[in-house]
């Protein structure tokens, strides 16, 4: 059941027609089969998801270990929510607002990268993400030994 | 009003799971002096704030206070079903 359709938020669908392509129908068929349930599937039971025609090039030789883009995220990051509380008390400085950009760009970048390579960190990323399932929620969680 | 990132501050990695630790860790979200609590108190206190520049600490520390917790929420979790 859904709480509301797209025509009610102003939303259009560019083509009303969209199809799954065999290849994705063939992996819902699956998973369908798996769990029992037409409408849901259970992580263990989907296939390993094609990559999206938008980003060929999941990984590279040269793209850095998810150790260590964690651990330059780990970094930029504090720098950037030590500077957040700074600036709280001296919106005025210059210094800081300019270390805050420089800092804030590195970790969105870096933020992307990892969603592009290894999954998204936050929901905010699902669009950088390569695979073309939900993997916000089938990746582990921190306490399933993800991403840290 | 927070989103969830799935990382952690610190790297945690249990390799003794201890239902003993996790039970004070447990302590710590929700007791009378737990994450929980710190975070609403900072997250009230800011609408009787006079100082602009306080509300910003507040509203800030009040977001990460629960942030805290994620380790401890790590540790807990693990211990819990481990045990």
């Amino acid at each position: 059941m859904s709480y509301y359709r797209h025509s009610d938020l102003g939303i259009q669908s560019a083509d009303s027609n969209f199809q799954y392509s065999e290849l994705e129908k063939q992996r819902q068929q699956m998973a369908a089969e798996a769990c029992g349930h037409s409408k849901c599937s259970q992580p263990q039971a989907v296939p390993e998801p094609r990559r999206m025609e938008r980003s060929p090039m999941r990984r590279t030789a040269a793209a850095p270990s998810k150790e260590q883009l964690l651990n330059y995220i780990n970094q930029v990051s504090l720098a950037v929510y030590d500077t957040i509380l700074f600036l709280d008390t001296h919106p005025c400085d210059q210094e800081a607002m300019e270390y805050f950009r420089k800092h804030f760009k590195l970790r969105e970048a870096a933020t992307k990268e990892y969603a592009r390579l290894y999954g998204p960190l936050t929901v905010d990323h699902m669009n950088d993400s390569s695979y073309d399932i939900w993997e916000w929620a089938m990746q582990p969680w921190p306490w399933e030994g993800g991403s840290c | 009003m927070w989103s969830y990132e799935k990382r952690l501050q610190y790297p945690v990695n249990i390799t003794k799971p201890n239902a003993k630790i996790a039970q004070v860790i447990l302590t710590q979200y929700g007791g009378p002096d737990g994450e929980m609590g710190a975070a609403m108190r900072y997250l009230s206190q800011r609408y009787a704030m006079k100082n602009r520049t306080v509300i910003g600490v507040l509203t800030d520390v009040g977001r990460e206070a629960p942030e805290m917790f994620r380790s401890g929420a790590i540790a807990f979790f693990d211990a819990f079903a481990t045990v």
